[in-house]
């Protein structure tokens, strides 16, 4: 797995890309954390990249949420495919989330 | 043929399970998209077999592979931990908003919806769960 982030104004723009599973998820959730404890509260994570996510990397993700509801911050998503967006399906994270196209798509929205 | 594998239950070995189902999957001509739906049951049963089924005894996970004569894969996951039955882990709340959303329960819904059959029994103090898919 690979996180990497870009900043556009005060949103933070977090691209994934490979797998993200038990073992890599724990990865994403400390980078997330770590933007948080700095004061950023908007994100725009990209899963373009994204090959294959299971239920750990969805956990990551949600506990990221959660943080950012209490701050009042906000996390939306874009660019799923494949089999990444079947699971974002199957466990209803589309009805939980934003999810645009692209993260440009997202930034003229959020 | 039948090919296994057997590790001790640890989370730092079970890309080693998935990369010997993936691999084992394409040389039986399963396509890249069932494989995903493969390798996504099998991480978290095994998941499942490191935090719960070995939460207090240590042990070993095995994972027995092969295929039957309508070329379905059937895949034998068995570990000597406590009694856990996927089967009957009820499902998660999937309507609930962000707040209310349970962090748990997710990988059971998705081993059940990754296979086409899904079977477990408990055999001599082992539990035997048989995951089976069709090439589609």
């Amino acid at each position: 797995m690979e996180v990497k982030t870009r900043k556009v104004k005060d949103v933070i723009i977090v691209s994934v890309a490979g797998r993200m599973g038990e073992v890599t998820a724990p990865e994403f959730e400390e980078t997330m954390k770590e933007f948080i404890e700095e004061g950023d509260t908007r994100f725009i994570v990209n899963l373009k990249e994204l090959e294959y996510i299971s239920s750990a990397g969805l956990r990551s993700i949600l506990a990221t949420a959660k943080i950012l509801k209490e701050k009042n911050g906000q996390i939306v998503l874009a660019g799923l495919t494949g089999a990444v967006k079947e699971v974002f399906e199957i466990s209803q994270f589309v009805s939980i989330f934003k999810i645009f196209n692209t993260p440009e798509d997202a930034l003229s929205e959020i | 043929m039948v090919e296994s594998i057997k590790l001790p239950a640890k989370i730092e070995h079970v890309e080693s399970f998935m990369h010997f189902v993936r691999d084992y999957a394409r040389d039986e001509g399963f396509s890249s998209q069932r494989i995903d739906k493969i390798e996504l049951a099998i991480e978290e049963a095994l998941v499942n077999i490191c935090r719960y089924a070995y939460s207090e005894v240590k042990g070993d996970m095995e994972m027995i592979c092969r295929t039957d004569t309508d070329k379905r894969l059937i895949i034998d996951i068995v570990d000597a931990g406590e009694p856990f039955n996927v089967l009957m882990v009820s499902e998660p709340d999937l309507a609930a908003d962000i707040e209310d959303r349970e962090i748990g329960g997710l990988g059971v819904l998705f081993i059940r919806k990754m296979v086409d059959d899904i079977q477990y029994r408990r055999r001599n103090n082992k539990n035997i769960l048989t995951l089976i898919l069709r090439h589609r």
